[in-house]
C-alpha cells in the first residue's frame, strides 16, 4: 500500500516543525513522495515454452528529502534523504547529514516564495489510484488474448512453426507528494496516476512485425485498450508480411504520430528547457522568438489536459501548474523549467545572446515544470528537480485527415514507427538518425501499396526537415508513448516533403 | 561467454529459460538492474580481442581513407542489422599519413558486411565503460563496457 496524502502531510508538518527550531538553519525545504510502479510483462512465444504473462514486478520508493540553507552563508545548502522511515528520529538524522553535505553553490536562488499559500486545485485523477493488481494481470491476458484470437483468423496460424512472439508490458505509475518549504504558509501534496502499454507482435514466418500503445488515467480505460491492443499488433503484423526494401533516396514520407513523439522526445524536448539555453545546448540557441516550426505547428506542455494520463496540480517544487506554450504556430515562446534555471538563466550574464533577444526584451521563465522524477516517470523523493514536461501536446492549424496526408504525397513512404532515434553531431546540430522498425508502408499514387520491411531503412535528416519543411500535418492528434520517457505525447502525423533514407542490407542474406 | 572464435559464431548469452530452449548451457547473462526488475539478457563487458598489426602499421598501409576515433553517439538497427556511431574525430589517411583533421562525423554500415570485410586488427585493445546503458521495456539502466582493438574495414562516412 501506498502512504496515504494525508499521512504525507503529516509527516511534512513534523519535519517542518524540527528543522525551524534549528537555529543554524535560515531557510528549508522538506519534500516526500510514495512512489509505485508494477508491471505486468508479455511474453508469448509459439515456438518454445513460454509463460504468457510473466510474474508481476513492482517497486515502492518512499522517502523524503531534506534541503537547508546555512544562516553563515545564503549560498551554502545542504541535501540529505532517507528512505521508508518516517519517524522524528529520521528527521533529526537527515537534518544532521544536510547540515554535513553543504556545499556553496553560487547560482543557489532560495526556495520559491509565491504564492505564499496555495489554492486547492481541482484535479481530475481518474481511478487509477485504486486499481489492483488483479486488475493490472487482468489487462495484461487481456492484450494475450487479443492477439491471440487475431492471430488465430490469419493464415500463418496454419503453419506448424508460426514464430509468433508477442513482448510488451501493461505498467502502472502512481505517486503522491507532499512539499512545504520556510517561506511557504501551508503544506502542498499532489498525486497521480496513469498507465502505459506497448505491445510488439512478430511473425518470424511472415519476416513482419506490428506494433500497438496507449496510455491513460482510468480502469475502465486501461480495460478498453487492453483488449484491442493486442488484436491491433497482431493484425498489422499480418498485414505487414514480406515486406519491401525501399531504396536509398530522398522521400517525401509521412512520420506518424509515434515517430514525431520520438522525435519531439529525443531531439526538440531537450532544447525547450532554461538549462539547455543556459549551457548553450539547445538547438534554437539564440532563437528565442524566431520561427523554428511551420507556421502551422503548435507544441506545448499540458499537465491539466483534459484528456492527458499525467495530471499533474503542483511541481516537486510545490508550484502551482499551468500549460506551457512552448512553440506556437511555428514561433519559439516558451521553455519548460524549474526553480533554480529559470534563475540561473534570469541571472546570465550572456542570456541575451544565449535566447537571441534584445536585453531589455529578455522574457522570465517561471518555474512550472520543475519535477524530481526516476526512471518509469514517478515523482521520487530522492531526485532533485529538473525540468520535465507532463503531457506534450503537438496541434495543427488547418490539419488534414491522415489519409489525405497519404494522398497528399502521392509517392514516398508511411513511417509509423522509429527506433533508437538520436541526436548526431551534438544536440545543437539537429542532426538525427533512427531505423524504420514496423508499421511502415510505400506510398504510391496517394495510396498505401506495400508493408515496408522492418529495419530495412534508416532516416538521416534534421530536425528543420521534419517541422519546417512539411507539406501538411494531420488534424488529430494521437496519443503515443515513448521509450523512457516520463512525458505522455498527443501529436499529429506529419508529411516531410524530403527526408533522407538509407537503405538497410538483410542481415539475414 | 565466447561469441565469435575466429570469424564463426560459437553461442549466445543466455538465461536458464532460453539456455533450456536452445539446448545450450545457461551462462549467467540474465541481469536485472535492480530487484524488482525482470532479468533481461544483456551485456556486461562485451569486446573483440586485439589482433597482431600495429595501428600504425595499419594506417600505413591505406592509400587513402579514413581513421575514426573518440565515440560519441551510437544508433543501432533493432536487431542490430546496420548502425551509424558518431565520432568526436575524423583523420584524412593520404598515402599511409594521417592528414586533415575533421571534427566530427560518422560510420555507417550494414553490420555483417561491416565485420565480414575486416581485413586487419590492431594489437591495441580498450575498453570504454558506458555508465547508462537502458535496455528493456520500462527501461532499466546498467554499467557495462564495449570495446576492442583499432579494426580496418569498409563503410560508409556520413557527414559532421
Amino acid at each position: 500500500m501506498m502512504i496515504r496524502a494525508s499521512e504525507l502531510k503529516s509527516f511534512t508538518r513534523e519535519a517542518a516543525t524540527i528543522i525551524s527550531r534549528d537555529k543554524a538553519v535560515a531557510a528549508f525545504e522538506i519534500y516526500c513522495a510514495s512512489g509505485d510502479n508494477r508491471i505486468a510483462r508479455i511474453n508469448y512465444t509459439s515456438d518454445i515454452p513460454c509463460r504468457g504473462v510473466e510474474e508481476l514486478k513492482s517497486h515502492r520508493a518512499d522517502g523524503f528529502q531534506i534541503r537547508i540553507v546555512e544562516k553563515r552563508n545564503p549560498q551554502e545548502v545542504g541535501t540529505a534523504y532517507e528512505a521508508a522511515d518516517f519517524s522524528a528520529e529520521a528527521i533529526r538524522s537527515v537534518l544532521a547529514r544536510a547540515h554535513r553535505a553543504t556545499v556553496i553553490d553560487p547560482h543557489f536562488p532560495g526556495f520559491p516564495s509565491e504564492p505564499r499559500k496555495m489554492t486547492r486545485a481541482k484535479s481530475e485523477k481518474g481511478d487509477l489510484g485504486r486499481a489492483s493488481d488483479a486488475n493490472l494481470v487482468d489487462a495484461a491476458w487481456s492484450v494475450l488474448r487479443g492477439a491471440m484470437n487475431a492471430f488465430a483468423r490469419g493464415d500463418a496460424a496454419r503453419n506448424p512453426h508460426p514464430g509468433l512472439v508477442l513482448g510488451g508490458d501493461v505498467s502502472l505509475i502512481r505517486d503522491r507528494i507532499a512539499i512545504a518549504n520556510s517561506n511557504f504558509a501551508d503544506i502542498r501534496a499532489d498525486e497521480g496516476a496513469h498507465f502505459s502499454s506497448s505491445v510488439t507482435a512478430l511473425i518470424e514466418s511472415l519476416e513482419a512485425k506490428g506494433t500497438a500503445s496507449a496510455v491513460g488515467r482510468s480502469i475502465a480505460e486501461m480495460r478498453r485498450v487492453a483488449a484491442r491492443l493486442g488484436r491491433d499488433a497482431t493484425a498489422r503484423a499480418l498485414q505487414m508480411k514480406h515486406g519491401a526494401r525501399p531504396d536509398a533516396k530522398i522521400y517525401r514520407v509521412v512520420l506518424g504520430p509515434q515517430p514525431i513523439a520520438e522525435i519531439i522526445n529525443y531531439m526538440i524536448l531537450g532544447s525547450l528547457t532554461t538549462g539547455a539555453f543556459h549551457a548553450a545546448s539547445s538547438a534554437y540557441q539564440g532563437r528565442f522568438g524566431a520561427d523554428v516550426m511551420d507556421k502551422r505547428l503548435t507544441l506545448s506542455d499540458d499537465p491539466i489536459l483534459r484528456r492527458g494520463a499525467v495530471l499533474r496540480a503542483t511541481t516537486c517544487e510545490g508550484l502551482p501548474v499551468k500549460r506551457v506554450d512552448l512553440i506556437r504556430d511555428g514561433k519559439l515562446v516558451g521553455l519548460l523549467s524549474n526553480f533554480y534555471d529559470s534563475h540561473r538563466l534570469a541571472t546570465d550574464a550572456e542570456r541575451s545572446d544565449k535566447l537571441g533577444v534584445p536585453n531589455e526584451s529578455v522574457p522570465i521563465f517561471p518555474a512550472l515544470s520543475g519535477y524530481r522524477l526516476g526512471e518509469g516517470g514517478g515523482r521520487r523523493f530522492d531526485q532533485s528537480p529538473g525540468s520535465a514536461g507532463t503531457n506534450i501536446v503537438m496541434t495543427a492549424r488547418g490539419g488534414i485527415e491522415d489519409d489525405a496526408l497519404i494522398r497528399k504525397v502521392r509517392d514516398g513512404v508511411y513511417v509509423g514507427r522509429v527506433w533508437y532515434t538520436y541526436p548526431i553531431n551534438g544536440q545543437r546540430a539537429g542532426d538525427f538518425t533512427c531505423t524504420v522498425s514496423g508499421d511502415s508502408h510505400v506510398i504510391r499514387d496517394g495510396k498505401l501499396v506495400s508493408p515496408i520491411a522492418p529495419n530495412s531503412l534508416r532516416i538521416n535528416s534534421n530536425i528543420e526537415n521534419v517541422f519546417k519543411q512539411i507539406i501538411a500535418a494531420g488534424k488529430r492528434s494521437h496519443p503515443a508513448i515513448v521509450w523512457g520517457s516520463s512525458e505522455a505525447f498527443y501529436v499529429p502525423a506529419i508529411a516531410c516533403e524530403a527526408i533522407s533514407v538509407s537503405s538497410v542490407g538483410n542481415a539475414a542474406e | 561467454v565466447t561469441h565469435i572464435d575466429r570469424g564463426i559464431f560459437r553461442g549466445f548469452m543466455n538465461s536458464r529459460a532460453t539456455a533450456v530452449a536452445l539446448g545450450a548451457e545457461p551462462n549467467g547473462s540474465a541481469r536485472a538492474a535492480e530487484v524488482y526488475q525482470v532479468p533481461l539478457i544483456r551485456m556486461s563487458n562485451t569486446f573483440f580481442m586485439p589482433g597482431e598489426t600495429a595501428p600504425d602499421q595499419m594506417i600505413s598501409e591505406i592509400e587513402h581513407g579514413y581513421y575514426v576515433c573518440g565515440h560519441q553517439i551510437p544508433s543501432i538497427a533493432e536487431s542490430r542489422e546496420n548502425f551509424r556511431i558518431s565520432a568526436r574525430r575524423v583523420y584524412e589517411i593520404d598515402h599511409g599519413q594521417l592528414g586533415k583533421l575533421y571534427r566530427s562525423g560518422s560510420v555507417i554500415a550494414d553490420s555483417k558486411r561491416f565485420f565480414m570485410s575486416v581485413d586487419a586488427v590492431g594489437n591495441d585493445l580498450s575498453l570504454i565503460a558506458i555508465p547508462n546503458c537502458g535496455k528493456g521495456q520500462p527501461m532499466q539502466v546498467k554499467r557495462m563496457s564495449n570495446g576492442g582493438p583499432t579494426l580496418r574495414s569498409r563503410a560508409r562516412l556520413g557527414g559532421g
